[in-house]
């Protein structure tokens, strides 16, 4: 059985569209996955250049209280004065003061509000030392406290002595800031770190749990003598709902493709596979059943006898419409040396019903002949075997009377085809009064006909399937008989049946056909 | 369509004349495998007018052999006598063949 393939067709198929499956969901998952990336990046620079212009404001609010420090010899009311309303207007800045430096000292000057958390951390000096004069604005780093803060500063004057002013700013608690959904960077985690590490203790504010997860994106932005670290992350995707569920439902859509088309393939080819079977079966019950048919249509053909001078062969051709047997028989009887009988007839319709009155009027022939009778007395005894009206049924019945050694042929008809006799040039249906079939009527009075053969003679009996072909007047048939057997008629018996038969009958014939031929040589 | 398509090959159908004449009309293509769909027409024909003097028109039988001949013996045995009319030249050789020209009252018209 052919199965196993069959099954690989279907596994094939549901493989190969698995395999697409999984491409072209990758390849859409790494289109959403680089947009994403794309568009992450894109609103993380928005953010930085945000940031980066908030840098400028603080720095100049920084420049400017130093100059009006400056200008006024750092009078403490003045700079209280011109600080107030920044602290005022900022929830975020925690304290700005000034500050006089002279070589390693510093003294406060003037403070505007909380306390600095500077002067509390050791690394108060170190930042101190650093400043240097000009418009380049300091960073301290994350001053631990409650809340922490992170300071600033600008430095006036020269390289030994001048001005500072220092600001500190509030971080949040916890450094998250919350940020609305509406917002356009609603949907961005942020973390803002001081200084290039993005480390938990350099956190100045975050949107969400630090570290950042997912796919992040890093953006530097320039403050003062550090910078600031950007990580953030996108929360959703930003490519659209649709551009991340596309990859699922390409791969939930493919497996079910793939499954669906396999199971289709393997239904297919397993009802192919069964047409195929039963085709065979059939193919071969016919076969079998054309040759039970052609068997036993055989098995009641007799094997001709040689009989002295004259030659005797037969053919019978199965039709090639059904596998039933047929109705058609020959036979030749050796009544006494130098007689012989012959018969050839046509029973009506097929199958096993035609088969067994063929058998029972050949075998009553037999016995007609065998008690004596001529041929004549035979056809009439027939007629009383079958009744068409009982046994629906009727049958033609040629028999012949061959005296070998005058070359004497007696013959008479019921319903049957006159034989054709070919001597030398000649080929003619002897011509012989046909009767009604056996069967039709009870009454049947044959008139036999003679012809005398002297010298080299064929004379062939045969039925209706040699002959007739449908919607051709039966005459067009036996005068293509005639003219076949007046070409070949002087071959071998043997050869003229065969010509005979594949010249009238190339492709077989509906009915089937007998010949019987008998060859006087000389 | 589909009575189209199952329009059965061969039809018998019979009427009586004014001067009581039986005329049994049979047409279309009679063989071994259309002589079923005829012989329960043939069956109500002999059942109604056993022993009839019978007129039979094959004008419009187009095809016929010898599985068709069946026919007429039939309705032959059924009836007191019967005639054939308007066979064609095939359908009268395939009679004449079987020796039943004579039997069947096959005219030379």
């Amino acid at each position: 059985m052919s199965v196993k393939p069959l099954r690989r067709t279907g596994i094939l198929v549901a493989t190969v569209c698995l395999v697409v499956t999984v491409v072209v969901s990758w390849a859409s998952w790494t289109v959403n996955k680089h947009s994403n990336q794309r568009l992450l990046s894109l609103q993380m620079r928005q953010v930085a250049t945000l940031i980066a212009n908030e840098v400028p404001v603080v720095s100049s609010m920084l420049l400017d209280a130093a100059h009006v420090a400056d200008a006024t010899q750092a009078d403490p009311a003045v700079f209280q004065r011109f600080v107030a309303p920044q602290l005022a207007s900022s929830t975020s800045l925690a304290s700005v003061s000034l500050w006089r430096i002279d070589g390693n000292q510093r003294s406060l000057v003037a403070k505007a509000g909380v306390e600095p958390l500077l002067p509390s951390d050791r690394s108060a000096d170190s930042f101190f030392a650093k400043l240097k004069p000009g418009r380049q604005m300091f960073i301290t780093g994350v001053l631990p406290g409650s809340p922490a803060h992170f300071g600033y500063a600008v430095r006036t004057g020269g390289d030994t002595s001048g001005l500072v002013v220092y600001a500190e700013q509030r971080l949040p608690p916890n450094r998250h800031v919350a940020v609305p959904k509406n917002s356009p960077f609603g949907s961005l985690r942020l973390a803002v770190y001081l200084g290039r590490n993005p480390t938990g203790s350099q956190l100045l504010e975050a949107t969400a749990p630090v570290p950042i997860p997912g796919n992040t994106h890093t953006e530097v932005v320039p403050f003062g003598d550090t910078v600031l670290t950007l990580v953030g992350s996108s929360s959703e995707p930003l490519a659209g709902p649709l551009s991340a569920t596309l990859p699922w439902i390409v791969l939930v859509v493919g497996c079910v493709v793939a499954v669906v088309s396999g199971g289709a393939i393997e239904y297919v080819s397993r009802r192919r596979a069964l047409a195929e079977r039963l085709a065979r079966e059939n193919a071969r019950l016919y076969q079998e059943q054309r040759t039970i048919a052609s068997t036993l249509q055989h098995a009641l053909l007799p094997e001709v006898p040689q009989l002295d001078g004259v030659q005797v062969a037969a053919r019978y051709v199965p039709g090639v419409a059904g596998t039933d047997v047929g109705g058609d028989w020959y036979d030749v009887i050796h009544t006494e040396p130098g007689r012989c009988v012959l018969a050839v007839g046509d029973v009506s319709g097929r199958g096993l019903r035609a088969a067994t009155t063929m058998a029972l009027l050949r075998f009553a022939i037999r016995a007609y002949v065998a008690q004596g009778d001529n041929i004549e007395t035979v056809l009439a005894k027939l007629g009383g075997l079958l009744q068409f009206d009982t046994h629906r049924q009727f049958a033609t019945v040629l028999l012949g009377e061959v005296d070998t050694r005058t070359g004497r042929i007696t013959v008479v008809s019921a319903g049957h085809f006159a034989p054709l006799l070919i001597t030398g040039d000649r080929a003619e249906f002897l011509a012989c009064r046909v009767e009604p079939p056996i069967g039709v009527s009870p009454d049947v009075r044959p008139v036999p006909a003679s012809v005398t053969v002297d010298g080299p003679a064929t004379l062939l009996a045969f039925t209706d399937g040699l002959v007739e072909r449908p919607s051709e007047l039966i005459d067009r048939g036996l005068e293509r008989l005639r003219a076949v057997s007046l070409k070949t008629g002087d071959r071998p018996l043997n050869d003229l049946l065969d010509g005979l038969t594949a010249a009238l009958i190339p492709d077989g014939t509906e009915d089937d056909t007998v010949i019987l031929g008998l060859r006087w040589a000389r | 369509m589909g009575t189209v398509a199952h329009r059965p090959r061969a039809w018998l159908e019979w009427a009586e004349t004014e001067e009581g004449e039986l005329v049994v009309r049979i047409g279309g293509e009679l063989d071994l495998d259309s002589v079923p769909g005829v012989d329960p027409a043939v069956d109500g024909l002999i059942a109604r007018h056993n022993g009839r003097h019978v007129t039979v028109d094959l004008g419009e039988l187009s095809f016929f052999d010898s599985s068709g001949v069946t026919v007429l013996i039939r309705i032959a045995n059924g009836s007191g006598s019967m005639r054939i009319r308007h066979a064609n030249p095939a359908v009268r050789r395939v009679i004449e063949v079987l020796g039943l020209a004579s039997w069947l009252g096959l005219e030379s018209d």
